[in-house]
């Protein structure tokens, strides 16, 4: 089975636990994902590895290339967004395999989430880099947040990396050993009643297929504490 | 949104167990507490003067006055710390938060009673 699937950032709530303990959580929708792609060490690729896709999307909104890449996976429409999972050996999975969260993740296992976090714009040395600044009063004239020296004077530059004001935020992280609290199916979509005067016979095909399919597919899954990044912005969840 | 509501209602308490009160109202609120090992219900009673947030985020503020200093505590509703909260008496207040109940003392830091009759009594009273 693949280590992680792609989700998205909900936002943040509390839980109550039996002795009446309060325990922030994070909730991510992650899932269904489906295997868009097969990367096999022997089959010419170089390593094993699992293409996902998810947040389905409409045909019409993709490009000639694209739905070629997603023809096998799905008849018609694609995915919005697309990662690879890498694998221990050869992928056991066959393309257009739908996996939820539910055969991935367990409850009160440890994950590593990679998201995105918030951009801050440009930042002061303060906020960046953690700085003290300088004095509140003993006569400091404007120097509050200033990051002060910028190094020797004899070296007559500023050396390569010197922690400074600029661009912060928006970046990719990881963070780790983050515990699943509760993985909960979110309602399933109701079956689809099938009209008596159903007129061809593949629409009702279709729908029939939409009946059996009423399973739950969507997971919302809850992180203890926080984890990087804005609502809605996405995250990778893989096993540790 | 939705599904943090969804989620949400798995954890929060539902029907008879919500408690029932209003801003202004005395009430006796029984709260859990371990000590030593051992489970026992505190009892604290007080003004209710304040109701915020929503969904399982909500809570209430109780005051009251014990020994001439005014003793604020916020409970959240959902806890299942709080095991009932019990209404002593109405009081008629015209605001949602009774902030200025902290700089009132004495006489001037009285409310008025409002008293509510229930449409049980007040039919039982119509039969006679």
């Amino acid at each position: 089975m693949v280590k992680g699937l792609i989700g998205r950032k909900l936002g943040m709530t509390r839980i109550f636990d039996k002795e009446g303990y309060n325990i922030p959580v994070t909730l991510l929708e992650v899932g269904p994902c489906t295997v868009v792609q097969i990367k096999s060490g022997d089959g010419g690729d170089g390593y094993n590895s699992v293409q996902l896709g998810f947040q389905p999307v409409k045909a019409d909104k993709l490009n000639k290339p694209m739905k070629g890449h997603f023809r096998k996976a799905c008849k018609d429409g694609g995915f919005k967004v697309l990662r690879e999972f890498l694998m221990d050996g050869t992928p056991d999975l066959e393309v257009g395999t739908e996996i939820t969260a539910e055969d991935v993740f367990k409850e009160s296992a440890l994950v590593k989430v990679t998201g995105t976090s918030s951009g801050k714009g440009f930042a002061g040395a303060m906020k960046r880099h953690g700085f003290h600044g300088g004095p509140a009063s003993h006569g400091a004239k404007r120097v509050h947040r200033r990051p002060m020296s910028a190094g020797a004077t004899d070296a007559a530059r500023i050396f390569k990396g010197k922690k400074s004001p600029g661009h912060m935020g928006n970046v990719q992280v990881t963070q780790k050993s983050c515990r699943i609290v509760r993985i909960k199916a979110l309602d399933a979509p109701k079956p689809v009643e099938i009209p008596e005067k159903a007129a061809e016979g593949e629409q009702v095909e279709k729908k029939e297929k939409s009946r059996e399919k009423g399973g739950a597919t969507k997971f919302v899954i809850a992180l203890r504490g926080s984890i990087p990044g804005k609502p809605n912005s996405l995250v990778i969840l893989e096993n540790m | 949104m939705q599904a943090i509501e969804k989620f949400e209602k798995d954890y929060t308490k539902k029907g008879k167990d919500v408690p029932q009160f209003e801003i202004g109202d005395l009430v006796k609120v029984h709260h859990k507490i371990v000590e030593g090992g051992k489970e026992r219900t505190q009892v604290f009673q007080g003004v209710v003067i304040a109701r915020k947030g929503g969904g399982i985020n909500e809570t209430f503020t109780v005051r009251k006055v014990s020994f001439g200093i005014g003793v604020e505590k916020v409970y959240p509703v959902h806890s299942p710390r709080v095991d009932k909260v019990q209404v002593v008496r109405h009081s008629k207040v015209r605001r949602a938060k009774l902030y200025y109940m902290r700089a009132l003392s004495g006489k001037s830091a009285r409310l008025k009673e409002r008293i509510v009759i229930s449409d049980k009594a007040r039919k039982k009273a119509a039969k006679k």
